[in-house]
């Protein structure tokens, strides 16, 4: 998502090569190696204050799984944090054949309880009561959170995770004389992580749902738009997966998850800050080389086929209305990606866009409208908007007055101020993405793993400098179209919980 | 501010040690071994114009880009009561409604072609102003910047409109559980005190643009400015544009005052939002500490251990890690620089965890403030936050808005130089004893947003629960 920012952040270095700037030779100062397992690192040392920033990402997130087991990517990415033989316990050995005692009662009552009104009661009482006393015998051996406690303490910050469709990503900034613990910590979790505390992790990331999906209007509104959006793709999947597929979700699912995708050759590496290339390769050689590649399966070759008329999702929710429009796209496919982002700047970036200008400051029937791509961008995707109306107009309202927007870039060719207002907000963007270490790493690893190359982001403002107002007018005329349309809106559940 | 750097010759000396051994990696991290970190922190140089506007420059050649952040003192709790919300407004209004010579759509059609942000907002206790330009549009973005701060036009209609979608987030900040129930628990704590005196469809509705106009005259003039800059610039070339740009700005009519006390003591009890939701939103809390209690850096050390500390808090782990009742949860002193700020524990459950949540959280918090930490928390805490004193200076734009906001609040100048120092002085007996003076598991403010049906027993076993409308 939002891979505007990512590409107009990285771009400009052809275009502005701001003289005398440090930073403008950034091309000449990247190094990247690839060890003999077939790990992806990109260094580049920055000197400025004595940190460090380092992004871990595997090509591999919520597109990759299976039916039934939506949410896997992500509760595997929670694990992760649990630690090791080495990480998160006092004494492995001891704690081996206890954790496997309650993984075993674990399953059972999964189990039973997959019954449903058939389960019995006794039994998963007695399931869980037993699992819980296991648990509380495990709990001798273990440290918990240790991974986060040991970073914390030499200075970390930011310790976090997320996954997405597309990816799923390990983040950290630490003192720059802490590289190595940073590659101790890694490689460990790699090479043998213990998944260890499944069960309360689970009720944990149930928690997360709730709170991101279920109580939240935005939240189950996307949930249901991306569903309707996509049929046969897997993108209509939520990356926190479906509720009773957290809930039953088999440890063994998340084990073998792991094993497949979370290999050195699935992987990219990115370290930004106050450290010489060559130790951090090098550093990074002795630590992760000895883990071995893995086979990756085939990726996913299923098409969203053609949309052949436009979709429409109501979601009643008790608040206010707002809807999410999105049109299908491709992905790097001819200049369609520079001509999609030049739309955007002209749509909805700043207080000039034609949205904010018409439907806010002049027709005053919409509070906001914002716009972003997704869900992913290694399969092709949708350009999206998020329409808030304002009180007393409604949301019927506001997609009208979209929809003439959008018309209008159909026939009306853009100016050539209006072109050169984009190359400047490309270029400053590009600017302001560079001033923190962590800002880089995502933004290189980010390119990486999805476009293949970072050196991509280098050919991309010459790219949107060759978008033309044709190109814009064409990709108008043929994607915003009621066809190509998908539309959730919320309806409020109670009128009188609408004001 | 202006004092010497000590020159650090051992700058890098993590490097060159860093030569590679190939020896074999240690069992656990404890075995490794670490170069010294040694780094200066970067100083600003402080300039005070003739008017009184003070700036604090910190030169940066990196990028082709300038970055401002100025504050002013300005803010919401020196609003009047019936009219909450014309602090924001105003703040919104200042740099959207124009200037005296340029309508608002033309100022936005400047700003925006040359990519340059110029906004403006307004704070609790602060207003901001901020500026992030590239270099060669640095005389057209000072002289907006200036132009924004000295002449802002306030325009009839973008007020109409600004305060619309006021009116409009406000109703639909109801609609986010995590913004309501915070609210709501401000409101409740801080009742009787600006503080707790939030916006309301009302309020706004009093709001005329006259009013917004009249709130900047009175309290915005170059003597409470402090002006972080950031960048690619010549500092004393800075600050002869910023003497040129503000000369004959003058002071404002009515500065504010010191903010009011709080009152003598809060109302505890337990409060019930009812909103049919599957989770509960929770905030508990009491009144905190100012940023100038004495006591505010072994607080800090206290509270990384209650739930300050993420992962390596009591909170997170117990709550989170063992129990596995909630995705966030968290304890937070925070965050007044006049008077006590709030001490909240936040977090959301199931509805069927609620009673749960709430007591572990008070157990947790009974805890440390009878019983006091561990010696292993006490050193992880100081390590964590000393060790992490580096990312002060991660970003220079970061530095010279901390400088801003010392001389701002009136810290001593050796603030950040001692931070770690005093981090380190911290002992067991500070830690025992700021835990039993500063909390109060007892005497909380409990608010819940949460489906009666399904917790309004389970909050009875709390306290008799008193039922809360959220204000339109």
């Amino acid at each position: 998502m939002f891979r505007f920012f990512v590409i107009s952040a990285l771009a400009a270095i052809l275009i502005a090569p701001a003289e005398g700037h440090a930073q403008s030779s950034l091309e000449g100062r990247v190094k990247e190696y690839r060890l003999n397992n077939g790990l992806h690192l990109i260094v580049l040392q920055r000197n400025g204050a004595p940190t460090f920033a380092a992004y871990v990402r595997f090509l591999v997130g919520g597109v990759d799984e299976k039916t039934g087991q939506t949410g896997v990517a992500h509760i595997l990415e929670h694990m992760l944090f649990k630690g090791s033989k080495r990480i998160g316990t006092g004494d492995w050995e001891k704690e081996a054949p206890l954790i496997a005692k309650v993984e075993k009662l674990g399953a059972a009552y999964d189990g039973e309880k997959l019954k449903g009104v058939k389960a019995d009661p006794k039994k998963l009482a007695a399931l869980k009561a037993d699992m819980l006393k296991a648990l509380d015998a495990e709990r001798q051996f273990i440290r918990e959170d240790e991974i986060s406690e040991v970073y914390q303490s030499n200075g970390g910050q930011g310790f976090n995770a997320f996954t997405a469709h597309d990816t799923t990503t390990y983040l950290i900034k630490l003192p720059a004389n802490r590289f190595e613990l940073w590659a101790w910590l890694e490689a460990d979790r790699l090479k043998e992580p213990v998944l260890r505390e499944y069960y309360a992790e689970r009720d944990v990331i149930m928690e997360e749902r709730r709170r991101s999906v279920d109580n939240s209007p935005e939240g189950t509104l996307y949930e249901n738009f991306i569903a309707t959006a996509f049929t046969a793709h897997p993108y209509h999947v939520p990356v926190i997966g479906w509720a009773s597929d957290i809930d039953y979700m088999p440890l063994d699912a998340v084990k073998s998850f792991l094993k497949t995708y979370y290999s050195p050759n699935n992987m990219v590496v990115c370290v930004v800050g106050d450290l010489d290339p060559d130790y951090v390769y090098k550093t990074v050689d002795r630590y992760f080389s000895k883990i071995p590649p893995q086979v990756i399966p085939p990726r996913v070759s299923t098409m969203e086929p053609p949309q052949i008329g436009e979709r429409r999702v109501t979601v009643r929710f008790d608040a206010k209305s707002q809807a999410i429009i999105g049109f299908h796209k491709p992905v790097r496919e001819g200049n369609t990606d520079y001509v999609f982002d030049v739309i955007d700047y002209i749509l909805t970036h700043g207080r000039t866009s034609r949205f904010y200008k018409s439907l806010v400051l002049e027709q005053g029937i919409a509070s906001s409208i914002s716009s972003w791509e997704g869900p992913g961008r290694r399969y092709p995707n949708l350009y999206m908007l998020q329409a808030i109306p304002r009180e007393p107009h409604t949301i019927g309202e506001v997609e009208t007055a979209i929809y003439a927007e959008m018309d209008r870039l159909k026939t009306v060719p853009l100016t050539a101020e209006e072109m050169e207002k984009v190359i400047n907000n490309v270029e400053a963007n590009y600017l302001r993405g560079l001033l923190s270490n962590s800002g880089i790493a995502h933004y290189m690893s980010e390119y990486a793993i999805i476009e293949g190359d970072w050196r991509e982001m280098v050919r991309y403002v010459d790219n949107i400098r060759k978008v033309t107002p044709e190109d814009v007018m064409a990709a108008a005329n043929k994607y915003f179209t009621p066809e190509n349309r998908t539309v959730a809106t919320l309806v409020p559940l109670k009128k009188e919980a609408a004001r | 501010m202006l004092k010497k750097v000590p020159v650090i010759a051992a700058l890098f000396l993590y490097l060159a040690t860093a030569a590679f051994a190939a020896q074999e990696a240690p069992q656990r991290p404890e075995g490794l071994a670490y170069p010294a970190l040694a780094f200066h922190l970067p100083k600003t140089v402080r300039v005070q114009l003739k008017n009184g506007m003070t700036l604090h420059l910190l030169e940066d050649h990196e990028l082709p880009l300038v970055n401002i952040n100025a504050m002013v003192r300005i803010g919401s709790a020196w609003e009047p009561a019936d009219k909450a919300g014309l602090a924001a407004l105003t703040g919104t209004l200042w740099r959207a409604g124009g200037t005296s010579g340029l309508t608002p759509g033309a100022l936005d059609e400047k700003l925006e072609f040359m990519a340059a942000q110029l906004e403006t907002s307004i704070g609790s206790e602060s207003g901001t102003i901020t500026l992030n330009v590239m270099t060669h549009n640095l005389d057209e973005g000072l002289k907006l910047f200036a132009t924004i701060v000295r002449t802002p036009a306030f325009d009839e209609r973008r007020f109409a409109t600004l305060k619309a979608q006021m009116i409009e987030n406000l109703a639909r900040e109801k609609d986010d559980p995590e913004t309501l129930v915070e609210n709501e628990f401000r409101r409740l704590l801080f009742t009787g005190h600006p503080f707790g005196n939030l916006p309301d469809t009302a309020s706004v509705t009093r709001i005329t643009r006259e009013d917004c106009a009249a709130f900047y005259r009175q309290r915005i003039g170059p003597e409470s400015f402090i002006v972080a800059i950031n960048g690619d610039f010549n500092a004393d070339d800075m600050a002869r544009r910023f003497e040129a740009l503000f000369e004959g700005f003058p002071a404002a009519t009515s500065p504010v005052e010191n903010l009011p006390e709080l009152p003598a003591d809060i109302a505890p009890g337990v409060y019930l939002i009812d909103k049919p939701l599957p989770q509960t939103g929770i905030r508990m809390g009491h009144f905190g500490i100012s940023r100038k209690n004495p006591d505010f850096d072994a607080v800090r050390v206290m509270n990384y251990v209650l739930g300050g500390g993420g992962f390596a808090s009591r909170m997170m782990k117990e709550i989170r890690t063992v129990r596995g009742l909630a995705y966030s949860v968290y304890s937070y002193f925070g965050l007044s620089d006049g008077t006590k700020g709030a001490f909240m524990v936040g977090g959301e459950t199931k509805a069927a965890s609620t009673h749960e949540f709430v007591d572990t959280a008070s157990v947790i918090m009974n805890g440390v403030a009878t019983g006091g930490i561990t010696e292993a928390e006490l050193t992880l805490a100081k390590a964590a936050l000393i060790n992490s004193f580096v990312f002060t200076i991660d970003k220079k734009s970061d530095v010279a808005q901390r400088y801003a906001w010392m001389e701002y609040y009136g810290m001593p100048d050796n603030y950040l130089e001692g931070l770690r120092g005093r981090i380190q002085k911290v002992t067991m007996a500070d830690v025992k004893r700021v835990a039993r003076q500063y909390l109060q598991p007892d005497r909380m403010v409990i608010v819940a947003l949460g489906d009666r049906k399904l917790i309004g027993e389970q909050l009875e076993k709390i306290g008799p629960v008193q039922t809360v409308e959220p204000s339109k």
